[in-house]
């Protein structure tokens, strides 16, 4: 029997830090006068007195490192503990809104995808914006450290390829793991900084700034306006771009260059691949809008720039009519979207590494096929790909592209329409942000959705950020025994 | 350099059988008076004469086997070769297509796709049709061939698991191939009587009944009419399901049959699977459509049984209101069209046995993440699944996906909408056939279409009928080497 102790231990330590984390938007509704400070209050109480309660509770049976079992069941309940509890303030508080409507809120917040609930969000209190800001930056923060530190030891995905970057067992984890968290987080928090410093220095009002940024760097894709990103079309965009391109390239490529490296993210595969391949999609998207439509370059040019990377890196926010753009450039954000970012990022999806890898193993499946006696290892930067990092690439793909078939399923069968539910499958287990169809408000808001699609879409979200395995790992019986 | 000779005089040997059939449709139009025939005598003569001419030509260098490049040639020499001259008759014949149309519709029917670019089918001669329906029974009974002796020494795909039911080497594979291929040919010719009679006994008239016997048996999907099966509703869309389920399962088993052992088809875990998957989505189909619309039941379900049949069995033949349901429907028909029927007959797509094996491996994954120690091996009907077989199935699978976006992306380019493009893409990279989207609606055909679109879906169609690498292989420099 698996020990549930260290785990519920803590996960009550994150629901505290989550409660004592909501005293920001209530200190701002708090000083704006707004009575909207209560619900936030109210809120951080209830996860004051659970999440301690758990952790005090369960306090007896720290040890010194978890279990592959325990792992997996901190990551995946991590997750469903926070959403529950993030989405707190948004029912007790200003949207007022429903169980369902606020956990999709707060699932999305927190997988960083950016689909929202909630129409009107100019009108909202600063704090109810500024929380959603928040789930945003926290939920890539812990990303971030999922990835690093524990997906490679999971073996999920073919991610142990980068178990020599980080850490080699369990057993050694902890005092590095530290060092590199408390670096990560000073990093995240640079980053957010300069983001929102740009953001206000190029005109955005303060708290816009603010929380623009915290969304732009965990590619996640809330807005404070119902327009989105429409709202500071201009230089504002070309600054979000090269945010968002930020927050998905590798968080350990930061750590280098923080410690004055700078080669390794220069040099990254991966890196070099992603942005390769956001120019092309942007060059082909713009040469295609100019040669079919009557507009500016230089509009076409930073329009395109910004969604197009908006949809790679995951992130969400919108500044055109997307739908309007005709089928092609549509196809290329779809598979954009299918792509993501690149590995131990905020950014989502299948990730550029797995393409990178799959790539070549069809490359040396062809050559097999003519000269089936020829041994060709499989190389990645230099280093041979063993046959259990292919195996868990190839089979992630595979399973993503299961899933979001299934998704897709699920979701017509709830009452969606096709291409509705393509799109909002495509959203959620990439964590994009925008869904397309009619039953999508005209702001690109999804409360019009029935109550199942908005459940299966949740299961979505947390599939795709968690890079589905570690969630299927604990569906299998043989999971709970021995 | 590669020599040629024995390619092209199987080729040329190809191309003489090719005119001989081209006889049958011009005495038919000839005997009713319809001077269409002529367009079919001259054809034969052109391809008969350019056939006799390579064939002797290169008769000196004929040897009894093949290497591996020369099978590669081979396959696609007749894959793309053969339609060429196929188009020939409806090029000088009534309908008067110009090329690109006319090389579209002898390529859906070689490949056994069945997609039509002709509108107007039934005020057609007799001759036409009947040669349209010819073209889906020889590719079909081709693919069989080539599925069964080519492709499992060609290391295509995982199909050398097959390999030992087969032949082992092209050395030892003669004497017994000639005695499989005879039984084939006759099980095949047996199959399409007991449709044609079916037909008959039915109502249908004697062109309608032979050319939707040899289309379903084929799982090929031309129809003399416009409307395809909705002129025979009721007692034909049963038994159209039923021979187009016969044509979908694996050859193999019915040649153990007609030796006498029922057991190998009656136990064969594809066939099972086949069967559990249809019956499913049939099911579910069913249910939902009942549910939600003000049809009777037997309605529903026949409408469901004959579509669906056609589609996961990738024939084409359509029927009733099914092609305009939408909601819960088009996703499921997508899955079960591109996963397919059985390998080993003259479907396409996926195929089952592909899909039991990656799923297997899938669990196999998620299995080694919880106790990385053990070892256990992918098992497929009992047998260890090697894991070359393995790697070049799964690879497979993902370079369908990858080859389906692609394609996708290639054909908005031409100005289609996105989900006619998608689904295009889909009906000729499984060779399905089956129609859906805005530009389909009209008219059931894919006439509508740009012409770059056609050459696209030409292409598909031929990728998807040789499984993708055989065709992907020649474009490689290496290929063309020493």
């Amino acid at each position: 029997m698996i020990d549930f102790r260290p785990v519920a231990h803590v996960i009550g330590l994150v629901i505290v830090a989550l409660g004592g984390a909501m005293v920001f938007p209530m200190l701002l509704d708090l000083s704006a006068g707004d009575g909207n400070w209560a619900a936030f209050l109210k809120s951080a109480l209830i996860c004051l007195v659970a999440g301690g309660g758990v952790a005090v509770a369960t306090a007896n049976a720290l040890s010194g490192g978890l279990s592959l079992q325990q792992i997996f069941l901190l990551t995946v309940l991590t997750w469903v503990a926070a959403c529950f509890f993030g989405a707190l303030p948004l029912i007790l508080g200003a949207p007022g809104l429903r169980w369902t409507d606020a956990i999709f809120e707060a699932t999305s917040g927190l997988s960083t995808t950016g689909a929202t609930m909630i129409v009107g969000l100019d009108d909202l209190p600063l704090g109810a914006n500024l929380w959603r800001g928040m789930l945003h930056w926290l939920g890539g923060l812990g990303i971030v450290i999922v990835a690093m530190l524990f997906l490679p030891v999971m073996k999920v995905g073919g991610m142990q390829f980068f178990r020599s970057e980080g850490f080699d067992t369990l057993g050694k984890v902890l005092p590095r793991a530290l060092d590199i968290s408390s670096a990560l987080v000073q990093i995240y928090v640079v980053l957010t900084v300069t983001c929102a410093l740009t953001y206000a220095a190029l005109g955005m009002t303060g708290f816009d700034a603010v929380v623009h940024a915290m969304s732009t760097v965990s590619t996640g894709g809330f807005s404070t306006s119902d327009q989105s990103f429409a709202k500071f079309a201009g230089p504002l965009e070309y600054a979000a771009v090269v945010f968002m391109l930020a927050g998905s390239l590798p968080f350990i490529r930061f750590i280098q260059l923080w410690q004055g490296e700078w080669v390794p993210l220069w040099r990254d595969r991966q890196v070099r691949a992603y942005l390769r391949w956001n120019a092309y999609a942007i060059g082909a998207i713009v040469l295609y809008e100019v040669l079919t439509h009557d507009m500016a370059f230089a509009t076409v040019l930073r329009e395109t720039t910004f969604n197009v990377v908006s949809v790679f890196s995951g992130t969400g926010f919108t500044s055109a009519d997307l739908a309007a753009w005709g089928a092609f450039p549509f196809a290329i954000l779809f598979i954009t979207g299918l792509i993501g970012g690149c590995t131990s990022s905020t950014g989502c999806s299948v990730k550029v590494f797995r393409y990178l890898i799959l790539l070549e193993a069809v490359k040396v499946q062809l050559k097999r096929l003519y000269q089936p006696a020829a041994v060709t290892p499989l190389r990645y930067e230099g280093r041979v790909v063993t046959d259990d990092v292919l195996n868990a690439v190839i089979s992630f793909f595979t399973l993503f592209i299961l899933s979001f078939g299934v998704l897709a399923v699920a979701l017509s069968l709830a009452g969606l329409e096709v291409k509705t539910a393509v799109t909002a499958a495509w959203t959620a287990i990439a964590n994009v942000g925008p869904a397309f169809g009619p039953e999508v408000h005209p702001t690109g808001a999804l409360l019009a959705f029935p109550d199942a699609a908005k459940w299966i879409m949740i299961v979505g979200m947390l599939l795709g950020r968690l890079e589905l395995m570690a969630v299927f790992v604990i569906l299998m019986p043989r999971f709970w025994r021995g | 350099m590669l020599d040629v000779r024995p390619i092209a005089y199987v080729f040329g040997r190809i191309l003489i059988v090719l005119a001989i059939l081209m006889l049958a449709p011009g005495i038919v139009d000839w005997s009713a008076g319809d001077r269409n025939a002529r367009a079919f005598f001259a054809s034969a003569l052109v391809t008969g004469s350019l056939g006799a001419m390579v064939a002797i030509a290169s008769s000196n260098g004929t040897r009894k086997a093949f290497d591996v490049r020369e099978a590669y040639l081979l396959t696609a020499a007749i894959w793309f070769g053969l339609p060429a001259f196929a188009a020939m008759p409806l090029m000088i014949g009534v309908p008067h297509l110009h090329f690109t149309e006319a090389y579209f519709e002898a390529v859906s029917g070689i490949t056994t796709t069945g997609a039509t670019v002709i509108y107007g089918l039934d005020t057609m001669p007799a001759g036409m049709n009947l040669w349209r329906g010819l073209l889906n029974g020889a590719g079909g009974l081709g693919i069989a061939f080539v599925a069964m002796i080519f492709l499992p020494v060609m290391r295509v795909g995982g199909m050398q698991f097959f390999r030992t039911e087969g032949f082992d080497t092209f050395g030892k594979a003669l004497p017994r191939a000639t005695d499989i291929a005879k039984q084939l040919v006759g099980v095949y010719v047996g199959l399409i009587l007991l449709a044609g009679l079916s037909f008959a006994v039915i109502g249908m008239t004697p062109l309608d009944a032979t050319v939707h016997a040899i289309a379903a048996i084929a799982t090929g999907g031309f129809s003399p009419r416009d409307v395809s099966f909705n002129a025979y509703a009721g007692a034909g869309e049963y038994l159209g399901a039923l021979f187009m389920l016969l044509g979908s399962l694996p050859y193999i088993r019915y040649v153990q049959l007609v030796n006498g052992s029922a057991r190998p088809l009656w136990q064969d875990v594809q066939v099972r699977g086949y069967l559990k998957i249809l019956c499913l989505s049939v099911g579910s189909v069913t249910l939902w459509r009942w549910w939600t619309s003000e049809m009777e039941f037997e309605d529903v379900f026949r409408e469901a049984l004959f579509n669906l049949t056609s589609i996961i069995s990738s024939t084409g033949f359509f029927s009733g209101s099914f092609p305009f349901w939408g909601g819960y429907m088009l996703p499921v028909a997508f899955l079960i069209g591109m996963m397919g029927a059985c390998s080993g007959s003259s479907a396409a797509g996926l195929s089952v046995f592909r899909v039991q094996i990656v799923w297997a491996a899938l669990v196999q994954q998620v299995r080694q993440i919880i106790s990385p120690g053990r070892v256990a091996p992918v098992k497929y009907d009992g047998r260890t699944v090697e894991p070359d077989v393995l790697d070049a199935l799964i690879l497979y699978v993902c370079g369908f996906i990858l080859t389906l976006g692609v394609l996708t992306v290639a054909m908005t380019l031409t100005g289609v909408d996105a989900m006619s493009a998608l689904f295009a893409v889909w009906t000729s990279l499984g060779n399905i056939g089956y129609g859906f989207g805005p530009l389909v609606e009209r008219t059931g055909t894919f006439v509508d279409f740009p012409d770059a679109a056609k050459w696209i879906m030409t292409l598909a169609m031929i990728l998807g009928r040789l499984g993708l690498l055989a065709i992907f292989v020649l474009v490689l420099p290496r290929f063309w080497r020493r």
